[in-house]
């Protein structure tokens, strides 16, 4: 079944991952990019080469509380040919009823729930069911200054949770994204795998499994890495038994214990 | 600054301290007046204030009591015109009392000689009223304390009082209403709701710290703590922001270890690192960044400076101050005997509040 598209838009950091995995976990919702402003969604939506089915913004986003800058953005961008449904992500209750003057199809009360994020894809997939073209390949949106870099899913070799702030390394480069390893893990399913808390890697992209005294750990990089670049990557101790199971299950020439 | 009935330039109990003392000084007057008139003028058997007005020849026609009285009202409205302009200007106490008591000398004085020049009299006559009259000025000055500025000042002090106690249950309501409201409360624990997959340990500290602001909020305590038990406070409350906006605010803590005794309204200093975060270091592209610093002042004083690093504004047209900033200056004025001000630091806002 094909899924929404859709777009977060939310500054505070921990909400903006949250809302993004419980969304990715109701099946029905794919979420093409998560980002902290108005400024950086119009971005978003416009790089974006398939149309957003959604767009889920929080009310208040950063400035003073009483400004409320994701109302403002939203009445304007909700008239625009075009848009995506709306969905008010607040923590204000008598938002909830302001919303639907402005062109909003719903709303999300903070704290979210699986629950009531279900309940809330249910109504919108009811609204809008996702169309019937083939669903593009998933790609990663990341950050470089102020621009959004979107990442094809071959080029992405790991993503590293560090000091509080998310990175992807690539063939590209290093980025930072605006989302929690758990976040991404959400989004991609089985195709990335977690072989550290800090860290989940592209399984088609490890180049060397390395055990020794220190652990065990991974080399992921480009297919010929003559350069240089790529990253070491460590396994967990409780995690290596598995990570190795995976990793030789596409791969034959050492026998299997 | 708000416009308030009464601008307070004393703290309360240094108000009631002072009345109590001018009415002391009142009485003291009356007494010594008395005792230096039996002593320097013995003729001075005549009833109250009449020795100076005593008419050398005439004593039995209503010219007496007329004079008496036209003189008294004369020196209660010039006593009040007097103290009233004094005090609009800024005088203290002591400078409006001493002027009082000389003007009201001086008013009696005039009637004396305008009644010696009228009725004429010798050198005793004159050397009597010249005496005389001063010291009835002076009594009357001491009567007129007495009976209006006593009064006054208590009540001075009284509606002071009330409007400490307003402003500090503005404060709380302000304070209850914005941060314990559902939105705070929601927004926290969507936070720890969010943290909980990713980082459980920060999550388990945001708990902490909101079970804190909780358990504060609810806890009823005096009006005041000291400035390390505020300090504390706020880096709780500051904990659950950054965790929320962790990629794009940070805070500095500078305290100085000697400035943690001093006594400070409680919350005085909220509302400031709240609007540092808003409207400073979340008003910009990342990198937010809230400084909270204590010095303890040559002068025995305490200094708390909270700096962002946000737009900031220009010093010649300062921003229009909100209920928050307006409630944070009025307690430091009323509550601490302190000064607040707003500056505009190279690269963002600094908020200064000096507490004697």
């Amino acid at each position: 079944m094909n899924e929404l598209r859709a777009l977060v838009v939310e500054d505070e950091w921990p909400a903006r991952s949250y809302l993004v995995e419980l969304l990715q976990k109701t099946g029905g919702v794919e979420v093409i990019a998560a980002v902290a402003s108005t400024r950086e969604a119009e971005q978003a939506l416009e790089l974006s080469e398939h149309a957003v089915d959604l767009a889920f913004v929080d009310v208040h986003l950063g400035a003073g509380k009483h400004d409320q800058v994701g109302l403002v953005w939203l009445r304007r961008a909700a008239r625009e040919a075009g848009a995506p449904l709306f969905v008010l992500a607040t923590a204000h209750g008598e938002h909830a009823l302001e919303a639907f003057d402005l062109g909003v199809s719903d709303y999300l009360l903070k704290p979210f729930t699986e629950p009531r994020v279900n309940e809330c894809v249910a109504r919108l997939l009811a609204r809008r069911p996702p169309s019937e073209t083939p669903a593009p390949p998933a790609r990663i949106a990341a950050r470089r200054g102020r621009a959004i870099v979107f990442l094809d899913f071959d080029q992405v070799w790991a993503c590293e949770a560090a000091e509080r702030l998310t990175f992807v390394h690539s063939a590209q480069g290093r980025f930072d994204l605006d989302l929690t390893l758990s976040a991404i893990a959400a989004s991609f399913g089985r195709s990335l795998l977690r072989v550290h808390r800090n860290w989940l890697i592209n399984p088609t992209r490890v180049l060397e499994l390395e055990r020794d005294a220190g652990g065990t750990s991974l080399f992921v990089g480009p297919a010929h890495a003559a350069d240089g670049s790529g990253v070491r990557v460590p396994v967990a101790k409780d995690r290596a038994a598995a990570v190795r199971d995976v990793l030789l299950q596409g791969a034959s020439g050492i026998r299997q214990v | 600054m708000t416009s308030t009935p009464l601008e307070p330039r004393l703290p309360t109990p240094s108000v009631r301290r002072r009345g109590r003392l001018i009415a002391l000084v009142g009485l003291s007057l009356l007494l010594a007046v008395a005792v230096v008139r039996e002593l320097v003028a013995p003729y001075t058997h005549l009833p109250f204030a009449a020795q100076f007005l005593e008419p050398p020849v005439v004593r039995n026609t209503l010219w007496n009591p007329v004079v008496l009285m036209a003189s008294v009202v004369t020196e209660f409205w010039a006593l009040g015109a007097v103290s009233r302009r004094l005090e609009r200007r800024g005088a203290g106490a002591p400078r409006v009392a001493f002027t009082s008591a000389l003007v009201g000398c001086g008013v009696m004085l005039l009637f004396g000689v305008g009644r010696r020049l009228l009725e004429g009299g010798g050198t005793a006559a004159w050397a009597r009223m010249l005496w005389g009259s001063p010291l009835g000025g002076l009594e009357i000055f001491g009567i007129w304390i007495l009976a209006f500025r006593y009064p006054e000042l208590i009540d001075d002090a009284r509606v002071r009082e009330l409007e400490i106690a307003r402003a500090r249950q503005t404060a709380e309501l302000v304070h209850l209403r914005e941060h314990l409201e559902p939105h705070f409360l929601r927004n926290s624990l969507n936070t720890i709701a969010a943290l909980l997959g990713e980082d459980p340990a920060e999550a388990r500290n945001l708990l902490g710290a909101l079970g804190d602001l909780l358990t504060d909020s609810i806890a009823t305590s005096g009006p005041e703590r000291t400035l390390g038990e505020e300090v504390d406070w706020l880096r709780r409350y500051a904990a659950i922001l950054e965790a929320r906006h962790r990629d794009t605010l940070s805070f500095v803590w500078d305290e100085e270890a000697r400035t943690r005794t001093t006594l400070v309204p409680r919350l005085l200093l909220q509302p400031l690192l709240e609007n540092a975060v808003t409207h400073g270091a979340l008003a910009r592209e990342g990198g937010g960044r809230v400084t909270v610093r204590t010095r303890a002042l040559p002068s025995g004083g305490t200094r708390v400076e909270i700096e962002d690093n946000g737009p900031g504004f220009d010093p010649a047209r300062p921003p229009a101050e909100g209920l928050g900033l307006t409630l944070v200056r009025r307690r430091v004025e009323l509550e601490a005997r302190g000064t607040f001000r707003l500056e505009a630091s190279p690269g963002g806002t600094r908020a200064v509040v000096e507490l004697a």
